[in-house]
């Protein structure tokens, strides 16, 4: 006998990323219950990887979740919380003249928007006639490469990050010829980039420093002083308030 | 970002549908987080209305 199936509506959005449609379904009361007691543990990686296997189980299209960039992940997931709880979100902002008066915000989802820091580009000229085409790192990249290389003087977090950019460069070209990551070892590629000076290196760190991301900027105002607090927030840890 | 700030409060919500008004935890599950809000709404909506009757009955 074939097991039930969770009959739930199901929506279509389209990837900030690849521009590729994607069905999706809102997430259930189970689901609720996974995020809370990630939520609670406080832990970042913890929070991630419950959401991830959350986007997982409301995804209908086969799409590899582990694969998304980051900006990805938090839209689709920001969508889906959309359907399955509402469309705004309701966070507590402390005032910039009185530290302890806190003011509730409610934010429209709507005016969630993805941030493409001026001069972003996915094609680095690093000079001599040669040019990378980047690609986006995953959520699992961004995030080790975050938590782990703390001190970039130190010789394993320098490895580290040679190894984060070497899985990030989808093709190196010249006007003549074009040499993509799938046909070269990684190796090959950590090796490419051991030999570019910190003037290249530098080109293709701005990359992914100006990477998109969700943002929202708004204020809120004391009503004790009538001072206005600028608000921004940034990543979806923040937005869970 | 989600309907309850704590794990707790939101126990204490599926425990009390189970407890006293005989939902299946599998059933609440399995419903959409805004749904069984609505659910709880009315709920509590028709024990107001109970209270209410029951207090003009009573004079």
């Amino acid at each position: 006998m074939p097991l039930p199936k969770v009959v739930a509506p199901t929506f279509e959005l389209t990837l900030l990323s690849t521009g590729k449609p994607v069905k999706y379904r809102p997430f259930l009361v189970k689901e609720e219950k996974a995020l809370l007691i990630a939520l609670e543990s406080g832990n970042e990686k913890d929070i991630i990887s419950t959401v991830k296997n959350v986007i997982k189980a409301c995804v209908m299209t086969r799409i590899k979740v582990d694969d998304l960039p980051s900006f990805d992940l938090e839209y689709l997931f920001l969508n889906i919380r959309g359907k399955s709880v509402g469309e705004s979100v309701e966070l507590l902002v402390n005032c910039k003249d009185q530290e302890e008066t806190q003011v509730p915000l409610t934010i429209a989802l709507g005016d969630i928007g993805l941030d493409v820091p001026q001069g972003h580009d996915k094609t680095v000229d690093i000079g001599g006639g040669i040019k990378l085409q980047m690609k986006y790192p995953s959520m699992d990249e961004f995030l080790s490469t975050n938590f782990t290389v703390t001190n970039s003087s130190d010789a394993s977090g320098v490895d580290e990050a040679f190894e984060s950019v070497a899985k990030c460069i989808d093709t190196v070209y010249t006007e003549e010829e074009a040499w993509s990551s799938e046909d070269c070892t990684h190796k090959e590629m950590v090796k490419f980039i051991e030999q570019l000076s910190s003037a290249q290196f530098k080109l293709i760190e701005t990359f992914f420093a100006t990477m998109p991301k969700l943002r929202y900027e708004g204020k809120v105002t004391n009503p004790n002083t009538g001072v206005d607090t600028e608000v921004v927030i940034e990543g979806l840890a923040n937005f869970f308030g | 970002m989600l309907y309850h700030s704590s794990i707790d409060a939101f126990l204490e919500i599926n425990f009390n549908l189970i407890h006293h008004h005989k939902w299946a935890l599998s059933d609440i599950e399995s419903m959409i987080p805004w749904e069984r809000e609505v659910y709880v709404k009315y709920l509590a909506n028709a024990l107001e209305k109970q209270r209410l009757e029951v207090q003009q009955a009573n004079g």
